[in-house]
């Protein structure tokens, strides 16, 4: 099958491509494993390494010396600090991982569930879950976004595909339609909803990370974990589908069958992100676009590289929303949308030069 | 030619897409062992009948089968382990590299105890389209006629018993135009069945065994070369006055448009 191992692959570039590959596992997980001890010893209340190794360790159930005596430094770290940590890696993770399956559904590079409006469509059915108080434990708000992602998800699907293909211009006007209508029901929803509901959904609408809990960490970690396993079974079908379908079908894909469970695995990872760290756009388009340059566009690695990628990236810039103004907890959303904004701009640029125009 | 049961069957087929008929009642058989060429004016319906026989469109009216099984009713992995297709236009999302595309060829077999020849299919197929040179490029960045030798060696590494080519020689110089039409041959001498749509008559009736010329969506003629490639039907399908010679040996019709 493609990529397997046991297949010869010949050439210098391909020789290069697997060392690359092999570097940029390395340097990833350096960078996760960096972020991560950075984002535990960082913060109002100074913590050392030792301690939370120790911390670690104990919540293993390994009792070392390194273990924390002062309990506000244990409480700060188990309470507060990991399942925020956890929670950046696993956002992050889900992000870039739906916006990879994304831009394979659609053959566009500039497929991202933030930009055609997936994450738009989550949020509405997350706020609507906030202000009719549907769950006050978070599965509620999880299952509407999810529901709201899925229904944006099949409208874009719907809408803005031909032949397979997805013309830029289609995608991104698509995008703006949604994007505007669920804007109008956003402004509904904060219409109707009461003070408190209002200063929840606007905060959380500007995307956070602050305050996560274990109990929601549980929610997100296994939505997580089985979406990207399935993406990566899907892999070798995934990199067919770059030939169009109708070739896709000649090689022996199911095309429909393999859409539409992509599609609904980009509406359960954009959804469950969504849900518990509201709108983060960016993450799905900046992460696999990089990891593309250095591996080359075939999925499995793809797809790989782009969890860890989009973990590590969003483990950093939680880190930066929390540190850069003292005593301040930035929105998240802000900051990779500040970092975003140009890289999706230079991107679109690249294209328009290379095919010529609004093709 | 007729050596074995038909691979592909087309009995009475009919299409008609949005409201429009495509193909009205169109019969074809093609064995194991032949080069069945498809001619025609633009617009006749070639490609139609290629979509057809392929499985991509379900014929209206009519039965279509492959190796004696209804086509609709493969599952997309049977099918691809019998027909390879190359389409008209071939374009890639992403910036795969020629390996790769090759490479994806192989994919029906990724189960199957023939992914074992993965290497030498690959390998060969390669050799035949002329692309060994161009592997390590990404596809996006070849020529057009580089793009469309690099999906043949894609079709041709997935070895099949029944090959589909619409238009392998469009975009191709003289010497890859004649390379592909011995290699369409050469599958053909090896037990495939091979059914190519071409616009050249020449190159039709040089490497073909039977000539089905379709117009308005309705077979026109089939036979060997010969009988098909006349003057008169030739002048009147196409509008053009020609005359046809007889070159080489065996003989083969020549068509020479009167300028």
């Amino acid at each position: 099958m493609v990529a397997s191992g046991s297949v010869s692959v010949p050439g210098p570039l391909h020789r290069r491509l697997r060392l690359r590959s092999v570097i940029l596992s390395f340097s990833l997980a350096v960078v996760l494993v960096g972020a991560v001890i950075a984002s535990a010893v960082i913060g109002q209340l100074a913590v050392s390494p030792g301690d939370v190794i120790g911390s670690i360790l104990r919540w293993l159930g390994i009792e070392t010396s390194l273990a924390p005596e002062d309990p506000v430094i244990e409480a700060t770290l188990q309470v507060v600090r990991f399942p925020r940590i956890v929670m950046a890696l696993a956002v992050g993770a889900a992000l870039a991982v739906a916006g990879a399956l994304m831009q394979a559904v659609f053959g566009n590079p500039l497929a991202e569930p933030g930009v055609v409006g997936v994450s738009a469509g989550a949020a509405l059915g997350a706020s609507t879950a906030i202000v009719f108080g549907i769950s006050a434990s978070g599965g509620g708000v999880a299952v509407l976004a999810f529901l709201g992602g899925l229904g944006a998800t099949l409208l874009v699907y719907a809408v803005a595909r031909a032949g397979g293909r997805t013309e830029v211009v289609t995608l991104l006007l698509t995008g703006i339609a949604i994007n505007a209508f669920a804007q109008a029901g956003l402004a509904f929803i904060l219409f109707i909803a009461d003070t408190a509901s209002r200063e929840q959904i606007v905060f959380w609408q500007l995307g956070s990370l602050a305050g996560s809990l274990w109990s929601e960490v549980v929610i997100v970690l296994p939505v997580l974990v089985i979406g990207t396993v399935l993406a990566v079974l899907m892999a070798n079908r995934l990199d067919l589908l770059a030939l169009g379908e109708r070739n896709a079908r000649h090689l022996g894909v199911d095309v429909e069958q393999l859409r539409i469970l992509a599609i609904i695995l980009v509406a359960l990872l954009t959804g469950v992100a969504v849900a518990f760290a509201g709108i983060i756009a960016f993450v799905g388009l900046v992460v696999p676009h990089i990891i593309r340059m250095a591996l080359g566009p075939a999925h499995r690695g793809l797809l790989i590289a782009s969890a860890v990628g989009g973990g590590a990236l969003l483990a950093i810039a939680d880190l930066l929303t929390r540190t850069l103004v003292p005593g301040a907890d930035l929105p998240i959303g802000m900051l990779t949308a500040l970092i975003g904004g140009p890289f999706f701009f230079a991107l679109v640029y690249q294209q328009r030069r290379r095919s010529g125009g609004w093709a | 030619m007729s050596n074995g049961e038909a691979l592909i069957d087309l009995q009475s087929v009919g299409l008609v897409l949005d409201g429009r008929a495509i193909l009205k009642n169109v019969s074809l058989q093609v064995f194991p062992g032949e080069v069945l060429t498809l001619v025609g004016p633009n617009g006749a319906g070639k490609s139609s009948v290629l979509s057809v026989m392929a499985g991509d469109v379900a014929a209206t009216s009519g039965t279509v089968t492959l190796q004696g099984k209804d086509v609709g009713r493969y599952r997309p992995e049977e099918a691809a382990r019998l027909r390879a297709v190359l389409m008209q236009s071939n374009q890639v999302s992403f910036p795969f590299t020629v390996w790769e595309i090759v490479e994806m060829g192989r994919a029906p077999w990724g189960r199957t105890p023939q992914f074992l020849e993965d290497d030498e299919a690959i390998a060969q197929a390669l050799e035949s389209a002329d692309v060994e040179h161009l592997i390590e490029r990404r596809f996006n960045q070849l020529s057009g006629g580089e793009k469309a030798r690099v999906s043949l060696a894609r079709v041709l590494a997935q070895r099949t018993p029944v090959v589909l080519l619409d238009e392998p020689t469009a975009a191709l110089d003289l010497k890859h135009q004649e390379a592909v039409m011995r290699r369409v041959r050469q599958l053909a001498d090896q037990g495939t069945a091979v059914v190519v749509v071409v616009h050249d008559l020449s190159v039709a009736a040089g490497y073909s065994d039977r000539v089905a010329m379709i117009v308005g969506g309705q077979i026109d003629a089939v036979g060997p070369p010969r009988e098909v490639i006349v003057a008169d039907r030739v002048s009147a399908v196409y509008g053009v006055i020609v005359d046809i010679e007889q070159v080489g040996s065996p003989p083969r019709p020549v068509v020479l448009p009167r300028r």
